[in-house]
């Protein structure tokens, strides 16, 4: 099976860091020392997010009905956006596809938002919907490894995966913690879909060789995740990240590389989750990668922030418009609440 | 406010802020007593700050070692006002 198109889809609204800075010292007068809010908001690296709304409109949402309401109208808007776009470059017609796999954590809709994508890009009745609520970061690689499993099984068939990430509606303006302030500072909004097509379908881009789920053991449950209330969604974020890629991920990839004859030095295309910067510095010391490796995960996080789950095929994406060279190795990689990693082997053709 | 006064609201803010239980002694290090991190070190000062409603200078900062190396400190800018 084989990723026939990637597509990210974004707001129109996109805003430099530093005016998403000044409206949070707005909103949060009576920070006793919004210099802290500065720092973590610029040791994030991100300079620019798209928000799913006008800046302006964010205050008046009163409540998590209100913020969800609008996740679910912008979303859907911008999912299909991002479907028609991927079905585009890869050629493929909407009726087309077979199964329809879903991703988002920053909303809620029953039904779920890709049914109404589905209708509107023109998918079959028969179409199977997978929506994944839960898996955060990790989803746009867990959800590709979900819907290869699917076309693995079924190779005249043809999978799309669609994320849909709009973390500003997620915003918890009441909660000045340090863990939020940086969220307030990282996450962007953004949608992304990627057509996998069987191995008896044509598609043009790398093939999906092989998946590895790694779930950590108990007591990592809250390294990351959302703690819902009243208000919707509140960041649980720990420190524990880059300490994980030192303590566990090293580990996990060569397993997963040496089970397949490879090893670190073979994988020419690094298609890592932007999480945070020191996040990608740990993956980097890790493998001992030199600066080029993530360069393009550092330009995403850098350009549109930490998209969650859309993270990562927005980095795919990039990777198919500049691949390595016939024949190279791609590894696609994120981790997420649970605590868990999810990886992906992906290979480009030999030259013919 | 007295001395023990603030190391109680100390202790307090490491509990709520750091889910730190036990004992917390001003002779502590205060790294090793609270598992400081850069983000755990940050959530502290933060949660201290908006407690007293005070904002450190980096220059307090770089002076802590101990526990109770916080109290004059946060002494000094309650004074300051």
């Amino acid at each position: 099976m084989r990723i026939g198109g990637v597509a990210t889809a974004f707001p129109e609204s996109r805003v430099p860091q530093e005016t998403l800075t000044a409206a949070l010292a707005a909103a949060w007068s009576d920070h006793p020392n919004f210099r802290r809010v500065e720092a973590l908001h610029a040791a994030t690296t991100v300079r620019s997010r798209h928000l799913a709304l006008p800046l302006e409109r964010y205050p008046a949402l009163r409540d998590f009905g209100e913020a969800n309401d609008a996740w679910a109208e912008a979303g859907a808007a911008l999912g299909e956006k991002a479907v028609r776009a991927a079905l585009d470059r890869a050629r493929i017609a909407p009726d087309e596809v077979d199964a329809l796999w879903f991703t988002t954590v920053t909303g809620l809709a029953v039904p779920s938002l890709e049914a109404g994508v589905a209708r509107s890009v023109g998918m079959r009745p028969d179409v199977k919907r997978v929506p994944l609520f839960g898996l955060g970061c990790v989803a746009g690689a867990a959800g590709l490894a979900r819907a290869s499993d699917y076309v693995r099984a079924w190779p005249n068939h043809v999978a799309v995966l669609l994320s849909v990430e709009l973390c500003s509606l997620t915003m918890q303006l009441s909660d000045q913690s340090v863990a939020n302030t940086i969220a307030t500072g990282l996450f962007g909004d953004g949608a992304a879909a990627v057509v996998l097509a069987g191995a008896r379908r044509a598609a043009s881009g790398p093939r999906v060789v092989a998946t590895r789920s790694v779930l950590y053991p108990a007591g990592t449950e809250g390294v990351m995740g959302w703690r819902i209330g009243p208000h919707g969604f509140g960041l649980l974020l720990t420190a524990e990240v880059p300490a994980m890629v030192r303590g566990r991920l090293g580990d996990d990839v060569g397993a997963f590389l040496a089970a397949h004859g490879l090893s670190v030095r073979d994988v020419g295309a690094w298609i890592c989750h932007p999480g945070g910067p020191k996040v990608m510095d740990a993956v980097d010391e890790v493998f001992g990668l030199g600066p080029e490796a993530l360069a393009r995960s550092r330009a995403s996080l850098r350009d549109v922030g930490n998209l969650s789950s859309a993270s990562v095929l927005h980095v795919l994406e990039a990777t198919l418009d500049a691949p390595p060279p016939p024949g190279g190795w791609g590894l696609l990689l994120a981790l997420g609440p649970g605590f868990c990693a999810e990886l992906v082997l992906l290979r480009w053709d030999e030259r013919k | 406010m007295t001395d023990a006064e603030i190391l109680d609201v100390i202790r307090e803010v490491a509990r709520t802020q750091l889910d730190h239980r036990g004992p917390l002694d001003p002779d502590a290090d205060l790294g090793e007593a609270l598992q400081l991190d850069s983000l755990r070190a940050v959530s502290l000062l933060v949660g201290l700050e908006m407690r007293f409603r005070i904002a450190f200078d980096p220059d307090d900062e770089a002076g802590l070692v101990r526990v109770g190396d916080l109290v004059p400190v946060i002494r000094r800018r309650l004074a300051r006002g």
